[in-house]
């Protein structure tokens, strides 16, 4: 995923494809703050990709570059072999209504003062499509929501099933690849399980190819097939979900995981990660990752680590394994750590 | 830690049977038309010193209504009634002074989202030192002192640096780490907790509970700890308290509720989490919504959406009675109880 991979004969070329992707923004103060330094990535139909990091870390920026929300300084973007330019001013061309973006906050991002079957509509026809009462009841039961619900508004519902409305209208353009920042973050536990049940199951009946971006990989790790790592502008590792999970290469993967709180009732906190992504107008030399690394050494300080290529051990015939990519020094040192020994049952 | 307790702590074991905070058959309703309709219906609470007790359930289901009405911060429209008793004085009903006494001195909280739990255009400084003002009557120099070393016990950098900065030249996890130290200002006994790390990434979450459970061990605080997420009460609640529909389901130690969980509800909040019922298992979405206050099933309000609802289930709200093992559980038919 992340290093360009030399076209293979058999696989057809993906839906959404960022190369080198540079966002770069200006700070009031005239700085130049690189918020994505260099990413790739690419999203196939029916294929969920988790795009996973800490706040600051840019994910957010990529995903608004891969729909066009984000002047690019460097590198590109296309959808369907189309380049994905910034949108500016410009009304978003026909070409690009299949990309459709899902924002973190379901009270936002629906008016409050449409109801339900009205908002709906607006997708509809802004995708050019006939706004019927039918079509309208589609969308709302392909998100599990009463045909009745066109006839409220939105502060009628809670935040789980005001996330479903939003993805219904999303629908209503009928993408092939939803770009999903932060879904289910503003959610409870029980509303996340209902909108990422949702969302595979939206990918298993539709083959639509979603960017999930999420802080939390034991989330992402439910419903996608890839993972992109990201850190500080940059994708740190990346691969298959469950290789990655099962043996993260890069310290800040391993450190993501053992955040992750468990309810297991043993009382055990959660593995920390002292400090804080660093200010990316003056990243760290070297591995960006140092300061906070555990496991850092002298030359992490100097050398930005190049893309290691691991060979997992095939487990079934993953054709995706081949993929699993790291940028630290040390990722390919054997038997490293015992992040996940505890649960040797997780990669079953 | 640089901020000494004065008072000196009893060790643990003697210190879990000291109730500081007793709160029994607490309801709080809300006129709608011409009823009544309950909010929160006949929740019970105690809590000892230096325990935390942990309030899980999903939005909806009473938790935040229930942490307010101790604090006495719920607006004259809600009524409440049943006792709230602290260290043997009742609160509720108490005058307005002496609850604000209380608050902040005694019971503080720390809210779920710092970014407006913070005042955005009073710099750190003046927040912190007006609680120590106020309730301690310090005077500047004395409240700048305790500021920074406050500041410093909850491990934010170059504290009186930090002092003079506003709330957004802190990241998330600086700035709920500020509203702690704000919280321990005046060493209150209770923390009160609502969903300190919902808005942070797993990272900083780890890093405040770990920050929280240090609290607890060194000061001997107490804290009732409200989250929507187990994982997180599973890592620092000594018991646990689940609610639904404004009901306590399920209450016990943490080992038993979240280990072996009784009640058809914890199970269902735990299988939606990634990993929640067992290693690798798949996320299972709880069917159905919480329901709304003046529109429960009668009965079992979780009968609806429950798996294992009878036709005895919809007669009348199960009474929360205690099982073995210490655990006390509204399901007669407890499905999960040892065979």
């Amino acid at each position: 995923m992340t290093v360009p991979v030399q076209a293979e004969i058999t696989v057809p070329a993906p839906l959404l494809r960022l190369e080198d992707v540079e966002v770069t923004y200006r700070r009031p103060d005239g700085v130049a703050v690189r918020a994505v330094r260099g990413a790739s990535l690419d999203v196939n139909a029916g294929e969920v990709v988790g795009l996973v990091g800490e706040s600051g870390c840019g994910k957010s920026s990529l995903g608004r570059a891969a729909v066009g929300l984000e002047r690019l300084t460097a590198g590109s973007v296309s959808f369907q072999g189309q380049p994905v330019t910034a949108l500016g001013r410009h009304p978003r061309p026909a070409a690009l209504r299949p990309l459709q973006l899902l924002f973190q906050d379901p009270y936002s991002s629906l008016n409050p003062r449409r109801k339900v079957g009205h908002q709906l509509a607006d997708g509809l026809r802004a995708s050019g499509e006939a706004a019927t009462r039918a079509r309208i009841e589609e969308l709302l039961d392909l998100v599990a929501m009463p045909s009745s619900a066109a006839d409220h508004y939105p502060h009628e519902f809670s935040g789980g099933q005001r996330q479903r409305l939003a993805i219904g209208r999303a629908l209503a353009a009928r993408p092939l690849v939803l770009i999903a920042d932060e879904p289910v973050s503003a959610l409870d536990a029980s509303a996340q399980a209902t909108i990422v049940t949702l969302l595979g199951e939206l990918r298993d009946e539709t083959g639509i190819g979603i960017l999930f971006i999420s802080h939390d990989l034991g989330v992402v790790r439910q419903i996608a097939q890839k993972v992109a790592v990201m850190y500080l502008g940059k994708i740190v590792e990346s691969g298959a979900i469950d290789a990655v999970w099962r043996r993260p290469r890069h310290p800040y993967t391993e450190a993501l995981i053992a955040a992750a709180p468990v309810a297991d009732g043993a009382g055990r906190l959660p593995g920390g990660l002292a400090g804080e992504v660093p200010d990316p107008s003056a990243p760290p030399s070297g591995c960006s990752f140092h300061p906070r690394c555990p496991v850092a050494e002298a030359e992490c300080t100097a050398v930005d680590p190049p893309p290691l290529r691991i060979d997992d051990d095939h487990v079934g015939n993953d054709r995706a394994a081949g993929d699993h990519v790291a940028r630290c020094l040390f990722a390919l040192r054997p038997a490293p750590s015992t992040a996940r020994d505890t649960d040797k049952e997780m990669s079953s | 830690m640089s901020v000494a307790t004065p008072s000196a702590a009893p060790p643990p074991a003697a210190a879990a049977r000291e109730a500081l905070l007793e709160v029994s058959g607490l309801s709080v309703t809300r006129r709608e038309r011409r009823d009544w309709v309950k909010l929160v219906d006949g929740v019970d609470l105690s809590l000892g010193r230096g325990e935390v007790l942990g309030v899980c359930g999903e939005s909806g289901s009473g938790k935040t209504l229930t942490s307010l009405a101790v604090l006495g911060l719920l607006p004259p429209a809600l009524k409440v009634t049943g006792s709230i008793r602290y260290r043997g004085e009742e609160l509720r009903g108490a005058s307005r002074r002496r609850l604000r006494a209380v608050r902040g001195r005694e019971i503080a909280v720390v809210w779920q989202d710092p970014s407006t739990s913070l005042h955005p255009l009073l710099n750190v400084g003046t927040q912190l030192t007006e609680h120590l003002r106020y309730h301690l009557g310090l005077d500047g120099a004395a409240a700048e002192r305790r500021a920074i070393d406050l500041l410093g016990s909850v491990r934010v950098p170059d504290p009186a640096a930090a002092l003079r900065a506003r709330p957004h030249e802190f990241s998330g996890g600086l700035r709920q780490r500020i509203a702690i130290a704000i919280a321990l200002a005046c060493e209150p006994k209770i923390l009160l907790a609502d969903e300190p790390t919902t808005a942070l990434d797993v990272t900083v979450q780890a890093e405040i509970l770990r920050l929280l459970r240090e609290l607890v061990d060194e000061r001997q605080v107490s804290v009732i700890l409200i989250s929507h997420d187990l994982g997180v009460v599973s890592s620092l609640a000594d018991r646990v308290q689940v609610m639904y529909a404004g009901r306590v389901v399920e209450s016990g130690r943490r080992e038993q509720v979240i280990a072996s969980p009784r009640h058809p509800y914890t199970r269902a909040l735990l299988a939606a989490l990634p990993g929640g019922a067992g290693p690798g298992s798949r996320i299972q979405a709880i069917p159905g919504s919480p329901p709304l206050p003046g529109h429960l099933a009668a009965g079992c309000a979780f009968h609806p959406r429950c798996g294992f609802a009878v036709a005895s289930c919809t007669s009348s709200p199960p009474a929360l009675a205690p099982v073995e093992g210490g655990i006390l559980l509204a399901c007669p038919i407890d499905p999960f109880g040892p065979k």
